[in-house]
């Protein structure tokens, strides 16, 4: 069966006071993980809880799963996971309680809400810790603790906000790593916010770019283009043997003038081939460079 | 040879019953904070104060059923009325009562507010209606072992006890009822009080030292009312701290009594019209503040 699209936004618009936290914000998210990027007060949060049905819009409509986030709101939560981004949990209750807890609040019965606590628990990485009360939770375990409540009734969709936030590098990591596994494997769609493009990056196959309230740039992340890497090799003598020999071991080279070319670098492969036939024709390798605006360039400035 | 890995997440999609019942999220929603304002999986500590009151209000049954046991009933039916009569019962354990609304009903519903659990909470399907009445059952509920637990006991046991057990229930058959609706009437009121001042903050210290001065300001004043305005018994319908004992006691029979320049003095209290009507106001008042304090203030 056909899945309905995850979120349809169309014109919302919120503002509180002064602040136009949403702009006319129009967009459509179906990719398996979307990356929501920004700076703080960007309007993301906004926008995920008008998606949770919790913000009431000045304007605009917005569909998830098939269902009016704001008429049926019991309905679309009942559906969608949400771990919000600030401190959120009980410091008395172990991890196993407050899944289970959440998972009876979402509808299940007892008996189920205790075998989904152990699985989600499982799949975040905190099996040994289940029983431990959160409160002697380390910040990166906690965040999982809310992946996994948030995973606990087998939601369609779930929706995490600035979920690697205080986290030091290597628990950042395991985060990111986590919620790739969420969309992959577990087949969940995901909706992430981050102000850290690194973040979106690694774990999204879609990213939507807001700022002030609107929505500058939506597109997916990973295409064929996109992982390419396109370079602008500078030679000191005449390039044309470099170019020759390139050619010959399969890259897609361009020659611009008789010392610059083009080249389309698609795996480490390629980068090592140019290094080497550089090396081996002698034209001695004087600049290499990005050639256009990446991918980054290009969300960076939509980020503003 | 090709690599293979296997990746046990052991997460299975759920397709089992997803309920929208409001019942399964209130009744959840009250039996964890109940586990948790009586101090379940909690350290001993935690445990004390609500077991410890519980265990003082059934003092009084306990020792009156203990004194006809060791007696035995030949004796204890020779003195004049009961040994602990149900009227009065109210007001020997009143301390542990409102002992009891203000330092376990703070613990239902503040560390919510100071850990932001609500906001959680209110991501789920459950409406800010069915948290207050899940928090509400949790409160009343525990509340009920120390108001209406204690007489219960006491009259099975009178019963018990009975030289013909049958001709007590004959005679004590209107009790019954308002052994029950009493008891539910004080849990009700000093539950919805305590809630409501909850409600007002986030710290369960704040919300206890609250309820405890209300209570005494508003016996302060009523007195003071009653002695300089020279108001009568009408002035006590704004002591927090009788207003539904009084109530209970009439409704099972009998005037409070108060400690005053030696033994027990019965005193006036107001008609049962009055304190009907103005426990009914406490109970809309403390109601519409929770109702304030937990609308959806976005949505």
């Amino acid at each position: 069966m056909e899945q309905p699209t995850a979120i349809e936004v169309r014109g919302a618009s919120r503002r509180y006071g002064s602040i136009q936290a949403l702009d006319n914000v129009t967009l459509t998210i179906d990719a398996p993980a979307t990356g929501l990027l920004g700076q703080n007060g960007a309007g993301k949060s906004t926008l995920m809880k008008a998606i949770l049905g919790l913000v009431r819009l000045d304007a605009g409509e917005i569909d998830v799963l098939g269902h009016n986030a704001r008429r049926d709101g019991e309905q679309v939560r009942r559906r969608i996971g949400y771990a919000p981004e600030h401190e959120c949990l009980p410091p008395e209750l172990t991890a196993a309680d407050l899944c289970r807890h959440l998972a009876e609040l979402r509808g299940l019965s007892r008996a189920d809400a205790i075998r989904r606590a152990s699985e989600v628990l499982f799949a975040v990485g905190l099996e040994e810790e289940r029983s431990r009360v959160i409160g002697g939770f380390s910040l990166g375990m906690r965040q999982r603790v809310k992946l996994a409540q948030a995973l606990v009734h087998a939601p369609e969709l779930i929706i995490l906000d600035e979920p690697t936030n205080g986290l030091d590098p290597a628990q950042r990591a395991e985060m990111l790593d986590v919620i790739r596994r969420v969309s992959r494997d577990l087949n969940v769609r995901v909706l992430i916010s981050s102000h850290i493009l690194d973040d979106i990056r690694r774990t999204c196959d879609a990213v939507v770019v807001m700022r002030d309230g609107a929505v500058t740039l939506a597109r997916p992340l990973a295409t064929e283009a996109d992982e390419a890497d396109v370079l602008r090799a500078e030679t000191v003598s005449n390039s044309a043997p470099f170019v020759a020999a390139m050619t010959a071991a399969g890259l897609d080279c361009t020659v611009i003038d008789t010392t610059t070319t083009r080249v389309v670098i698609r795996s480490e492969r390629d980068r090592d081939v140019l290094r080497d036939t550089a090396a081996s024709t002698g034209v001695g390798l004087r600049r290499l460079h990005r050639d256009g605006p990446s991918i980054e360039d290009e969300l960076l400035e939509a980020i503003g | 040879m090709s690599e293979a890995k296997i990746h046990d997440v052991r997460y299975r999609p759920y397709d089992g019953e997803v309920s929208g019942s409001s019942r399964r999220a209130i009744v959840s929603m009250a039996r964890w904070s109940a586990l948790r304002a009586l101090g379940a999986r909690r350290p001993w500590t935690a445990k004390i104060v609500p077991v410890g009151l519980a265990l003082i209000a059934l003092g009084p049954a306990i020792t009156a059923l203990g004194v006809k046991a060791l007696l035995g009933s030949t004796i204890t039916q020779q003195l004049p009325g009961d040994l602990v009569p149900y009227g009065p019962y109210y007001q020997l354990i009143g301390f542990a009562i409102l002992a009891y609304a203000a330092i376990v009903i703070p613990e239902t519903i503040c560390p919510d507010r100071r850990s932001r659990v609500l906001d959680l909470y209110l991501s789920t399907a459950l409406s800010p209606r069915e948290y207050v009445l899940g928090k509400v059952f949790a409160s009343l509920i525990p509340l009920l072992a120390v108001t209406t637990l204690p007489l219960a006991f006491l009259y099975v046991g009178n019963v018990f006890f009975a030289t013909h057990p049958l001709g007590y229930v004959q005679d004590h058959l209107r009790e019954i009822p308002a052994i029950l609706g009493g008891g539910l009437l004080i849990a009700l009121v000093y539950t919805l009080l305590g809630l409501a001042i909850a409600s007002l903050t986030s710290r369960r210290a704040f919300a206890s030292v609250g309820f405890i001065l209300l209570l005494i300001i508003s016996g302060l004043v009523s007195g003071a009312l009653r002695e300089v305005a020279n108001l009568g018994p009408n002035s006590r319908l704004i002591n927090l701290q009788g207003l539904p004992i009084w109530l209970a006691q009439k409704m099972i029979g009998g005037e409070p009594s108060f400690i005053k320049n030696g033994p027990l003095q019965q005193v006036n209290t107001p008609d049962v019209g009055l304190l009907i009507l103005i426990n009914a106001i406490l109970i809309v008042v403390c109601v519409g503040i929770l109702a304030l304090r937990y609308r959806r203030s976005d949505a």
